[in-house]
């Protein structure tokens, strides 16, 4: 048996005209975290999932240089992640994080770029995840995410600012006394004015204090060193003496002091990610990855306190709309088969479809221009939303216009492109090969899953189409939908859920499954920690059959249960996310049995947070989110292959923040939402 | 002492009860509901009109401008904001 690379399915557009050319039109950035501002004003930001660094003029209007490519070579990245610009010299720091190190990368006036040392990847170094990076008083410090230390832990790494190594800190003493505060995946870094360092520390959700001794300096408002009670802990940014923490509650960026008093919020983001400070007063760059856009936003930070929330106000964002033809923006699940060599897509009018292509996007950039500089940040979310969901309706109607449709709407992969509000679908599964296929969707669809009813149900239109079930993260309601071959659409056929925790509702729903005894649909009811049963009666309403789980760690319980599978016999597998382990119950809610542990590793029952699960032929395919791995199971929970690694690079079909994977005729198809492609696997039995 | 994992589990699981006990937010769950009932109401107007091509459309046009409005209404946020 083995499990092997295929192909991947999602245009890459990352061509650039001669440059400097404007970012209107010609930006289209895959998944960018880091950015900084260097001695001359200019803004530099890792377009991480494109492997490269682009470099803007102060206002963001002109795209200026690109540096990179794919590759392990000096002038090559795989994922260059955080960027930080050296006080004093014309230096840039890149964490390369898919290739364990760091590029000091040297800039003239003119922009000149030109790598001077790599470092980090030295055996007695041996960096497994460089993120966030600071620089002080001649030193840098890189926060190494995936290192494993003694008990597992992540560490700090302290080189001097050239680059040569002198210590690691694996642990944080608090000044105060105590138990050690140690690492879990720790990944932007930040200084204030005295030096010290500020730790997003993702696998505890905290943000860390330490000096450059590693030991805890105490926020004097908590009495620990280190501040939480946060959603999410993915960077941090200390700021005109305010600590930032994108993340640290839902949608928005938390605000505190120096001394770990919660000040307030700033609202109206979708993943916020590093925060930078710029030049102008009270203004900062704000990374939104997901969004596949920087911005630039102003905000007094000394007026906001009393726990308030409030918008900042948008001056700039750039980044165009990631829907060219075939390209996705993130994709999270799929559902179906390649079966076809050939497409037989068929586009009736082809030049006047390049035409309304040509002129929405034109809309777009008119539309983004018009776009007054200090909206609230909500507002300009909110709008950016609006506009491309908009277009999608009037790309709709263009298509049924038209009557442009596949013509085997029986026979196609079908991939959730959510943050294009759109189900996508291929015949042959060729890179380039997606072709929006449903009316627009609600923002937050992220699960699906194919039901073919034993008979056909009454309003079925096309009983020859599986019917899609879709599940929304945001509003907890599963819609089915149905092929309407007079329209070459997908429409609503029943919906069901709602957002809540009673019993026929739902919170936060994620992966779906059919069990193929019965064509229950099961569905991941992740915020609500359960399981959910509900069934088609004979006319086609739903009900709900039963629910299972709770909030916990003990069996018969989970904590974010992500995905599920159910094989011939009914049998339920579900990937309890939180507690790192799968679990199994029976058709009637009854735990059975469950396997694997938390830790590291690829190719053992080992999970790290364990996102997705799929079977066939009596073997169970696990998508296991931090180790970067496929790893294929008996039924009975025994080890048997795996695919890993983590990375950027396309043609190795390395994975960053693989999804709800899905299994069907030997074939594994893996959508990963921050590389915006699904990646094709191939296994033999 | 246990595992830095199992450590990290512990710590996110009492945060996440501590969430749960506030339930989920009633705007939102407000909004979920209108929004359910929208997407009824044009299934069955679908239902009842399936060989009225351009009754559908129009009430699927309807589906979709609700949805627009639930972006200017800033429901854009997750469940918890």
């Amino acid at each position: 048996m083995g499990i092997s690379y295929h192909s991947y399915i999602g245009t890459t557009v990352d061509q650039l005209p001669q440059l400097p050319c404007s970012t209107v039109g010609h930006l289209s950035l895959s998944t960018p975290v880091g950015s900084c501002v260097d001695k001359f004003g200019r803004v530099w930001l890792a377009d991480t999932a494109h492997n490269r660094v682009l470099v803007f003029d102060s206002n963001m209007d002109q795209i200026l240089a690109s540096f990179g490519t794919i590759g392990t070579g000096p002038e090559q990245f795989n994922m260059p992640f955080r960027l930080l610009a050296h006080p004093d010299k014309n230096w840039v720091y890149v964490t390369d994080i898919g290739n364990f190190r760091v590029h000091i990368l040297e800039y003239t006036e003119r922009l000149e770029i030109k790598p001077v040392k790599i470092f980090g990847d030295e055996p007695e170094v041996a960096l497994r995840g460089p993120n966030g990076i600071v620089v002080h008083d001649g030193k840098v410090c890189v926060a190494d995410e995936f290192y494993e230390g003694q008990q597992s832990q992540s560490r700090l790494v302290i080189f001097s600012e050239d680059g040569k190594f002198e210590r690691s800190i694996d642990e944080i003493v608090p000044e105060n006394g105590g138990d050690p505060v140690h690492l879990l995946w720790p990944q932007g870094l930040s200084l204030d004015k005295d030096g010290n360092i500020y730790i997003s520390n993702t696998g505890f959700s905290t943000v860390v204090r330490c000096n450059w001794q590693g030991q805890g300096v105490v926020f004097s408002a908590t009495g620990k060193c280190y501040i939480d009670g946060l959603a999410l802990s993915r960077g941090v940014s200390v700021i005109q003496n305010r600590v930032l923490i994108p993340g640290g509650l839902p949608n928005a960026i938390s605000v505190y002091d120096l001394n770990g008093q919660f000040m307030g919020s700033l609202d109206g983001f979708f993943a916020p990610v590093q925060i930078t400070e710029f030049t102008g007063a009270n203004t900062l760059l704000i990374t939104e990855p997901f969004l596949a856009s920087l911005q630039k936003h102003t905000v007094n930070l000394a007026t906001l306190k009393g726990e308030k929330s409030r918008a900042t106000k948008v001056l700039k964002s750039v980044g165009d709309e990631r829907d060219n033809p075939g390209q996705l923006h993130f994709v999270t699940s799929v559902v179906g088969d390649v079966t076809n060599t050939q497409s037989s897509y068929s586009s009736n009018a082809p030049l006047f479809e390049h035409w309304v292509e040509h002129q929405l996007a034109l809309q777009d950039q008119l539309l983004k221009v018009m776009q007054p500089p200090g909206l609230p940040s909500w507002l300009s979310i909110a709008l950016s939303a609006q506009t491309e969901w908009v277009q999608r309706w009037q790309q709709t109607m263009v298509r049924i216009f038209l009557n442009d449709k596949f013509e085997d709407p029986e026979d196609l992969l079908w991939m959730m492109d959510s943050g294009n509000y759109q189900l996508q679908a291929t015949e042959d599964g060729k890179s380039d090969s997606a072709r929006p296929i449903s009316l627009p969707m609600l923002p937050g669809s992220l699960g699906i899953a194919s039901l073919t009813p034993s008979k056909p149900l009454p309003g079925q239109l096309d009983p020859e189409v599986p019917l899609l079930v879709v599940s929304n993260y945001l509003s907890g309601i599963v819609t089915i939908l149905q092929y309407n071959d007079r329209l070459g659409e997908l429409v609503p056929y029943t919906v069901f859920g709602g957002l809540g925790t009673g019993d026929e509702q739902l919170n936060q729903p994620q992966g779906i499954a059919i069990d193929p005894t019965n064509n229950d649909i099961l569905i991941a009811d992740s915020g609500n920690n359960r399981i959910c049963r509900w069934r088609l009666s004979d006319t086609g309403g739903p009900f709900l059959v039963h629910t299972f789980g709770q909030l916990g760690s003990e069996h018969g319980e989970f904590h974010t249960p992500s995905d599920i599978t159910v094989d011939a016999q009914g049998t339920c597998f579900i990937t309890d996310q939180n507690n790192n382990r799968i679990e199994v119950y029976d058709q009637q809610g009854k735990w059975l049995r469950s396997f694997g542990q938390e830790g590291y590793g690829t190719d053992s029952e080992n999970f790290l947070l364990p996102t997705s699960i799929d079977h066939e032929n009596g073997y169970l395919f696990v998508s296991d989110l931090v180790n970067r791995a496929i790893k294929v199971f008996t039924c009975s929970g025994e080890f048997m292959e795996s695919f890993s690694g983590f990375g950027a690079d396309r043609e190795k079909g390395q994975l960053w923040l693989p999804y709800l994977l899905h299994v069907k005729n030997s074939k594994v198809y893996l959508p990963d939402c921050a590389l915006n492609r699904v990646n094709v696997y191939q296994f033999n039995i | 002492m246990d595992s830095v994992f199992k450590r990290a589990q512990g710590k996110k699981l009492s945060h996440r009860k501590s969430q749960d006990s506030k339930g989920v937010c009633q705007k939102s769950e407000a909004d979920s509901k209108q929004l359910l009932q929208q997407f009824q109401d044009v299934i069955k107007h679908v239902e009842d009109n399936a060989k009225d091509e351009g009754s559908c459309k129009d009430a699927l046009r309807r589906l979709y401008t609700s949805h627009e409005s639930s972006f200017s209404a800033k429901k854009v946020t997750g469940p918890h904001e």
